[in-house]
């Protein structure tokens, strides 16, 4: 295989909570991210550590300790001139349209914006690049003379997803880009997230708590929980055969449109719980409706269960053919 | 069975700076005793107007029901006042709400909480309300030791539980819920909805779910109407309306939704935006959207018409789309 696009080698962030210990928000994750329009999609519940993730990966946060290389290129130890060229290449698009666009400012000056911090200053061709990306995302020229709070949520998304392409980028975080939307909205932006892909041959982290989404979008997913990957393999195989006894009650919750077909519910009992100072056991024992006492030896790590199918659970058997 | 709720033509509108928002418009709607109806839309489709309407929660100096009759057990209730009001919420209607932090009053305790609606409704002493809380905890799966503490003491899963206890507590014959579920997670989601089907069937109590997810409506309801605009623009069985869409916004909706049981290659989109409502297009309210629009679509307002034992679509398209179904 070639060399893959990002690599996240055990990546960890903490956060001090005053009085009450280390906040494990994501605790360290390995996972490689091949290039060439791929599409990783990453889920879990809230507070599992996927935005802090997501954050890492553009380097909006610096991590406690772990490394992400870009092309080979570990981000965080890259200064100045490099580390502003990298951040050319890595954009993220945020959550929530209203609040991710600055309201003083006309869209024009939040599209211009990022060719003048990277030293494309001359109007006229920050104007042609601006008119090229409003054609690739199919928007009318009409919008640049307008305020953030005269767009529907969907156009604002578009905004922010303009903002996200216009210096080029191969690899973009989309940090839950459809949560705050519209079901008919919702699918706008979804097709034309996979168009662009396709057009420009980039790279998405895609981050959502809606698994019928990122089955959609994606080809790979990631299952995480409590800071941990719990388990990765390709769309099919996940949806199809999930291993990890979190990822099937996750998935046998998600009430479905299609009706009439029975559907074994596993039903998780109590919250998640809290990722402050946990213990060095599985972080699912609590919940896990297939724990036995070995789950509280040690904690589990991802393995390769089977081909393509990474799962961090010692219950589950490795089946791998030689 | 009786019709439990029955809703005829009801119109509500707003004041706002920018002019009247015409929120509901000529809402029709029948709630049977123990009936799960799921009623669902986008936002802005007057879905928790209507459910306000009902409850006469509108915002007081802003919102109003302008015509139309709320018929609950044979009373209307748009022509009666609070204090009549005050012995129905909470007794014989109850609602749960979106937000279970913002529902819940932080200064109390939930036993206190819970047992003001013994009180109000049943005159109990404290002593006798807050035993009664505590049992009523017990039913929602929350230990009744419990009930000494505060709100924000529980997570957003157990909070929706208290709510479900507290509008559950008088038994009351229909419970509105607002988008229980939508601040919460999906595996806390499934919990808080097994806990509703639960309780229903143990009641008997008639449920009117209101929310944005048609697959909640497919695991919980029996009927389902879909909201547009502040009207119905189809209603019936989930089993008819789900496996054989008419209206084609009800179309839109269901080819638009990636589902973890389906490949979809790509996703619908519907053109143009949820219609404005201080703007709303003159005619049928999803025209300026719709894939089949026709002159007349574009005057008047096609009523709902029956097309089945159990299937109602507004759409002057009625005969084209039945045509399309036998094919």
């Amino acid at each position: 295989m070639n060399e893959p696009l990002l690599e996240i080698i055990n990546l960890k962030k903490y956060f001090t909570i005053e009085g009450r210990g280390l906040l494990h928000a994501v605790d360290d994750v390995s996972v490689e991210i091949p290039g060439g329009g791929n599409t990783l999609g990453l889920v879990g519940e809230s507070g599992c550590g996927k935005s802090t993730l997501g954050l890492m990966l553009v380097r909006l946060l610096d991590p406690t300790s772990g490394k992400v290389n870009y092309k080979g290129k570990n981000i965080f130890s890259l200064k100045g001139r490099d580390s502003k060229k990298m951040r050319k290449k890595m954009q993220i698009i945020f959550q929530d349209p209203y609040s991710s666009l600055n309201p003083k400012k006309l869209i024009k000056s939040i599209l211009s914006e990022p060719f003048i911090i990277h030293g494309i200053v001359k109007r006229k061709i920050i104007e042609e690049k601006i008119n090229k990306l409003l054609e690739i995302l199919g928007i009318a020229k009409n919008i640049l003379t307008k305020y953030p709070h005269e767009l529907d949520g969907g156009k604002r998304q578009t905004i922010g997803i303009a903002r996200a392409l216009s210096l080029e980028p191969d690899f973009i975080v989309c940090d839950e880009p459809v949560s705050a939307l519209d079901v008919s909205i919702q699918a706008q932006i979804l097709n034309l997230l996979i168009d662009i892909q396709k057009k420009l041959n980039l790279t998405y982290l895609f981050i959502s708590h809606d698994l019928s989404v990122v089955k959609h979008i994606s080809q790979t997913v990631a299952v995480m929980y409590l800071g941990k990957i719990v388990e990765l393999a390709k769309t099919e195989e996940l949806f199809n055969n999930p291993l990890h006894p979190y990822t099937k009650a996750l998935l046998s919750a998600i009430p479905s449109i299609i009706i009439g077909v029975k559907r074994e519910k596993i039903i998780l009992k109590g919250d998640v719980p809290s990722p402050i100072n946990p213990k060095p056991i599985c972080r699912f024992f609590g919940r896990c409706w297939n724990a036995s006492k070995d789950c509280q030896e040690m904690e589990p790590s991802l393995e390769l269960k089977n081909p393509t199918h990474w799962v961090s659970c010692i219950r589950v058997p490795v089946k791998i053919k030689n | 069975m009786g019709n439990l709720l029955e809703i005829k033509d009801l119109y509500v509108s707003y004041k706002t700076f920018e002019g009247v928002a015409r929120a509901v418009n000529g809402l029709n709607l029948i709630v049977q005793q123990g009936e799960s109806l799921g009623l669902v839309g986008e936002t802005g489709a007057g879905k928790t107007t209507s459910a306000l309407s009902i409850m006469k929660l509108l915002p007081p100096r802003t919102g109003k029901i302008n015509q139309g009759e709320i018929i609950f057990n044979e009373v209307d209730l748009t022509k009666k006042f609070d204090k009549y009001l005050q012995k129905i919420r909470g007794k014989k209607i109850s609602m749960i709400f979106q937000n279970p932090l913002t529902s819940l009053n932080p200064v109390f305790t939930i036993g206190e909480q819970i047992g003001m609606v013994f009180m109000q409704h049943y005159n109990l002493s404290k002593k006798d309300a807050w035993k009664k809380a505590g049992e009523m905890l017990e039913v929602v799966g929350i230990p009744s030791r419990r009930s000494e503490e505060y709100p924000h003491q529980f997570s957003g899963g157990m909070r929706q539980r208290i709510g479900i206890a507290a509008s559950l507590a008088c038994r009351p014959d229909l419970l509105i819920a607002d988008e229980p579920t939508t601040a919460l997670d999906v595996t806390i989601q499934a919990q808080v909805l097994e806990l509703l089907k639960e309780l229903k069937q143990k009641y008997n109590t008639a449920l009117i779910m209101i929310t944005h997810n048609l697959g909640i409506v497919a695991e919980l309801c029996q009927n389902v109407a879909v909201m547009y605009a502040g009207s119905i623009l189809e209603r019936g069985s989930v089993t008819q309306v789900f496996r054989h869409p008419m209206h084609p916004y009800t179309k839109g909706l269901f080819a638009s939704l990636p589902d973890i049981y389906d490949k979809k290659d790509r996703l619908n989109t519907m053109k143009g935006i949820v219609s404005d409502a201080l703007n709303l297009p003159e005619g049928c309210p999803f025209n300026p959207r719709c894939l089949c629009v026709m002159e007349k679509c574009k005057l008047d307002r096609p009523k709902l018409i029956k097309i089945k034992p159990d299937h109602y679509v507004a759409c002057f398209q009625k005969n084209k789309l039945e045509v399309k179904e036998i094919e």
